[in-house]
């Protein structure tokens, strides 16, 4: 599975557990945009 | 299952106040206004749904009393006499305590849950029984409420912010792609300029090298100026003491030719020396007998006069007729006319000798009398002589200090020369070595010329750098962009990864579209199940359908002619039918775990036979669900609490 793949997996994931679990907004967006970060520092290396 | 409610200072109670319930039964509170009915399902109310965060039912604790909002300055549960009240619920293994503060604070144990608001409470002001009488059909919001719909809308709402960065971030690659070249077109025509400057440059550099001007030739311009000035302050001077000294002798010259003055001085005093001695010879008793002597003939003189006149007088009244008489001699005689003219003539020619010998003796008697006077005056003469000859010496040593004093100025005079000839030669020096150096500075002014306009190549050539640099700078930054806090240096690799988030993102966004809508849909459809499966139990004749339309999630009513009947055209009691129906069905799909079901005088207060039916359901569920199902009812006894 591509990069691109995994990240999006990861989202969707990290999405509907936050939902499940009761959204923590402010969370949710720091870990989110954490992952976006780091793919884009992956794709940099 | 038991249930114990422990109230304390909630409402107009004051202390604590112990009450108890059983599930599987609906249990009546009957009482007359503020018996207390209202105290207990608000105590309810409060410790089975806080904490509340939707703003949807923060407005809806509001309006049931149980949060501080609105116009309510305190929170209003809490005794207007009291700080604090206390609520405890407990139930099977639950343990639920509220701490309820004066001013609005709100301590719990263990969080509730705030759909109980909508779902649980069957009372007049809820939220769906206000839409169901207003005639609002639109229920999309209970829809948000029953399901995770709106936690995934709101990071839908991130996941839009984040594409609208990313989006931006793409234009802002656009355009620093733009302002790259535009910068890289300004830079070619700048190092152009700047080359072209650069020749121009060497040429002048060339040029002033051909120009040897000695920058010393200034300071000895300076030097020579100074000094010239200075000479031609000494020759002023030197020539202004000349001028002084010869004005001086001048008027030196006036006091040493005195012999005139002398010769003056003197005459005046041998005439004044000759006056004292004439004076000193002088004998006063000798003038003064001169003077009586001249007094006696002048007295005689002057009788002399007055006898002829006295004769002149008596011819003159002598009248002219004949054997007049003689008025001196008294012959008788004829008297003429002529006769008597030549007598007055002759009278008269006496007078005026003897006038004359009077007056003459007159100016002998008073230049006697001056001259006694003058001797008087001696003392003053010799004064006069003596200053005179004061006056003679002062002059001839005054005489004889200016010829010294002459001698002396003109040997200044003389040694000036010299001193005027060496400044004038000084002068003419400097003045010659100035006009030198002027033609030595015409060339200067030349070589000036070249150095200014080299300058102004030269800061053009800096002003072109600095430029250079700038255009540089700006390339260089407008070459990175920062996303994610990670600066990307290779706009075309940033913009592939932008590209690349933008596809997660989207796709991300399809999904929670997709889920939002799963969302509403489940929600209205097991909403919708239960709603159905209601109607079928109470069975109501007034309704063949109650559902919530999953195109717009607005509440359709179909009757028993399969006619979609309006909200706003059911009657009162059909409205509390169907919001109280709504409710059961959000909290048998959604809130079953809390076993508890508040309602007011709402259900009791429908027609008698609607009454039974429902009230038999509730018992039914109550039982079947182990419920605690707790009613109140308003009557004009004290409170009293009834199992039915």
């Amino acid at each position: 599975m591509s990069e691109k793949n995994k990240l999006k997996e990861d989202i969707i994931k990290h999405i509907d557990v936050s939902v499940k679990n009761g959204l923590d907004e402010y969370a949710f967006l720091e870990e989110f945009e954490e992952k976006l970060k780091k793919y884009l520092e992956g794709r940099l290396k | 299952m038991k249930a114990t409610l422990k109230i304390e200072n909630i409402g107009q109670n004051i202390g604590l106040q112990t009450l108890s319930f059983n599930s599987g039964v609906v249990t009546l509170l009957q009482g007359r206004t503020a018996a207390g009915k209202s105290r207990i399902i608000k105590s309810f109310a409060l410790a089975l749904s806080y904490p509340i965060k939707s703003e949807v039912l923060i407005e809806e604790g509001i309006n049931f009393g149980i949060l501080k909002g609105g116009e309510a300055e305190y929170l209003p549960l809490v005794n207007s006499s009291m700080e604090i009240a206390n609520i405890e619920l407990l139930y099977d293994d639950v343990n639920r305590k509220v701490e309820l503060f004066r001013d609005g604070k709100i301590k719990i144990n263990t969080p509730g849950n705030q759909k109980f608001l909508y779902s649980s409470m069957l009372v007049k002001n809820s939220r769906i029984h206000n839409y169901i009488t207003r005639g609002n059909a639109d229920f999309k919001w209970i829809v948000d409420e029953m399901s995770l719909a709106k936690d995934y809308e709101k990071i839908l709402a991130s996941i839009d912010y984040q594409l609208k960065d990313l989006e931006s971030k793409e234009e802002e690659i656009d355009q620093k792609k733009v302002l790259i070249e535009k910068k890289d077109k300004e830079k070619k025509e700048k190092e152009s300029e700047q080359k072209r400057l650069l020749t121009k440059q060497k040429e002048k550099d060339d040029e002033i090298g051909r120009y040897k001007f000695d920058p010393k030739i200034i300071q000895e311009e300076n030097k020579i100026s100074k000094e010239l000035d200075s000479v031609r302050k000494a020759l002023k001077e030197t020539l202004d003491t000349k001028d002084n000294y010869e004005k001086e002798i001048e008027a030196l010259k006036k006091k040493v030719d005195v012999d005139k003055l002398i010769e003056e001085i003197k005459n005046k005093q041998k005439a004044k020396e000759k006056e004292a001695k004439n004076l000193k010879e002088t004998k006063v008793e000798d003038l003064q007998k001169e003077i009586i002597e001249i007094q006696k003939i002048k007295s005689k003189e002057e009788q002399e006069k007055v006898k002829y006149e006295t004769r002149k007088q008596l011819w003159e009244m002598v009248k002219i007729e004949e054997g007049n008489i003689c008025p001196l001699c008294q012959s008788v005689g004829k008297i003429t006319k002529e006769d008597k003219k030549l007598k007055i003539d002759e009278y008269n020619k006496y007078i005026k000798e003897h006038q004359l010998k009077i007056k003459e003796l007159a100016v002998q008697i008073n230049k006697k009398q001056d001259e006694i006077n003058k001797k008087a005056k001696l003392p003053e003469i010799e004064k006069e002589i003596s200053k005179f000859t004061n006056q003679l010496k002062h002059i001839l040593l005054e005489s004889e200090e200016s010829t010294l004093k002459i001698t002396q100025l003109s040997l200044k005079i003389k040694s000036s020369g010299p001193r005027i000839k060496s400044y004038n030669e000084d002068i003419g020096k400097y003045e010659k070595d100035l006009a030198a150096i002027q033609l030595k500075k015409q060339e200067d002014v030349k070589y000036q010329k070249l150095k200014n306009e080299k300058s102004k190549i030269d800061q053009s050539i800096g002003s072109i750098k600095e430029q250079l640099n700038k255009i540089e700078k700006t390339i260089n930054d407008a070459k990175s962009i920062e996303v994610y806090n990670v600066k990307i240096n290779n706009l075309d690799i940033a913009k592939n990864i932008i590209e690349e988030l933008l596809d997660i993102l989207n796709e991300t966004r399809n999904h929670l579209d997709k889920k939002i809508t799963e969302q509403r849909e489940g929600a209205a459809k097991k909403f919708n199940s239960s709603t159905e499966n209601l109607i079928r139990e109470l069975k109501f004749d007034t309704f063949k359908e109650i559902y919530l339309d999953l195109n717009d999630y607005r509440l359709k009513i179909i009757g028993n002619n399969d006619d979609t009947q309006e909200l706003s055209s059911v009657s009162g009691g059909e409205k509390v039918i169907i919001s109280s129906l709504l409710q059961i069905s959000a909290k048998e799909t959604y809130l079953s775990e809390i076993p508890f079901l508040i309602g007011d005088e709402i259900i009791l207060d429908l027609d008698p036979e609607r009454s039974e039916i429902f009230l038999k359901y509730l018992k039914k569920i109550a039982k079947e669900k182990d419920w605690f199902i707790i009613l109140t009812q308003i009557n004009n006894e004290d409170l009293t609490i009834t199992e039915l």
